[in-house]
């Protein structure tokens, strides 16, 4: 791990929820990683639990803005995506206004591909939920990979985003403003870890 | 009148929350109870994984305690059901062990009825979430009237959900003070699943 000052890491917390980022330069070598306790699931994940919870048709607004009668599906919460896509699963944006609990999305997401601040984004992988002591959790994972050309920086919002109803279009699950800028050299990747747990 | 009922300031920034209100036959309230909920258990977590990842779970105990594999299904979650449906919806109990996060029922279930130990269980409706910075809030609500023709103690509660073509519990906590439902009175909780920013 490369020493310095880049490297900056705050307690990871045990009962709600929490993310890791961590970013590698291209030798894979670890220049950052940040842990911290997850303040934001967003308004968003809560009407799709309800929709679901009363089978009953609920307005929630979708990741463009614009509210949308969800309806119960067997797609709800989905968010395993697949390598290139962007539409679901975890992201990394630029923004940095805080969260509010009606984010409707990330404010300044990165897009798929190599051109400028964009990253190849691998698929969404899981770990299976596991029970340790009180707790049960699992973990959600992206890697991101800055093919870009250059420098990807100020790095400063990370979320996830879910399907509803219909598979093209989704909602906003939660969202974090880092503490910092984080930065992705060329060749470099960030990954992105949430835990999501239950405690009694 | 019983009465151990957190400020609900303090109780907004909680995930999850309850409140209890036993009622006499006159309307008459006996006593409350509202604090934070400890307990979602495995199963509820359980349930969000396999709907995110799209990966089917073997081994999830259903509230029978058989081992099921759950599928991603437009029925996971329901907590709805109409009246005297014990299946899915709230539940009390009598059983007061403490809470395990591998709990996969209530100890001591109350059945629908009117015999004795025996409650009769209105509709469980799940109301549209609220939205009031910082938080985002939905209720879950139950009155569970008891017919019985004798006192019911009331010591656990909690909520049963659907997981596809079978039933999980999803919450489960031990009353701070048991609740005695006297007869032709009722019990209603209120659970509150909330979010904050």
């Amino acid at each position: 791990m490369k020493q310095g000052k880049k490297l900056k890491q705050v307690q990871p917390v045990n009962e709600s929820l929490s993310y890791t980022v961590e970013v590698r330069d291209k030798e894979g070598r670890v220049l950052q990683r940040i842990s911290a306790p997850s303040h934001c699931y967003v308004a968003q994940w809560n009407q799709l639990i309800r929709c679901q919870a009363a089978h009953a048709t609920t307005s929630i607004v979708i990741t463009d803005g614009f509210p949308n009668s969800n309806q119960e599906d067997i797609i709800t919460l989905r968010c395993n995506a697949g390598a290139g896509v962007t539409l679901y699963g975890l992201l990394v944006g630029k923004g940095f206004t805080p969260v509010a609990i009606d984010d409707f999305a990330l404010e300044i997401p990165l897009e798929e591909g190599v051109g400028v601040d964009e990253f190849n984004h691998q698929a969404v992988t899981f770990t299976a939920p596991a029970v340790v002591g009180p707790t049960c959790s699992f973990t959600i994972k992206r890697i991101f990979v800055n093919n870009s050309g250059a420098t990807i920086s100020d790095i400063r919002e990370i979320g996830a985003y879910v399907s509803g109803d219909s598979p093209a279009r989704s909602y906003c699950g939660f969202r974090d403003v880092l503490p910092g800028g984080v930065t992705v050299p060329d060749g470099g990747t960030i990954t992105v870890t949430y835990t999501i747990p239950v405690t009694v | 009148m019983k009465e151990i009922w957190c400020p609900l300031e303090d109780m907004k920034k909680e995930r999850l929350w309850y409140a209890i209100v036993t009622r006499d036959r006159y309307g008459k309230i006996v006593a409350r109870e509202r604090r934070k909920s400890h307990s979602f258990l495995k199963a509820w977590n359980q349930i969000v994984y396999v709907q995110m990842s799209r990966v089917n779970l073997a081994g999830m105990k259903d509230t029978g305690g058989v081992a099921r594999t759950l599928s991603i299904h437009e029925n996971n979650f329901i907590i709805a059901v109409g009246i005297g449906s014990t299946i899915i919806g709230i539940r009390v109990g009598t059983g007061d062990t403490p809470v395990d996060i591998a709990d996969f029922a209530m100890e001591t279930p109350i059945e629908q009825g009117v015999a004795a130990g025996q409650m009769e269980h209105l509709a469980c409706t799940v109301a549209v979430p609220v939205v009031a910075a910082p938080s985002c809030s939905s209720l879950v609500s139950r009155t569970i009237s008891n017919n019985s023709g004798g006192v019911i103690t009331v010591r656990e509660a909690g909520i049963y959900l659907r997981g596809a073509t079978y039933f999980f519990c999803g919450t489960r906590d031990v009353l701070i003070a048991p609740q005695a439902v006297p007869n032709g009175g009722g019990i209603t909780i209120d659970w509150t699943i909330g979010v904050t920013e």
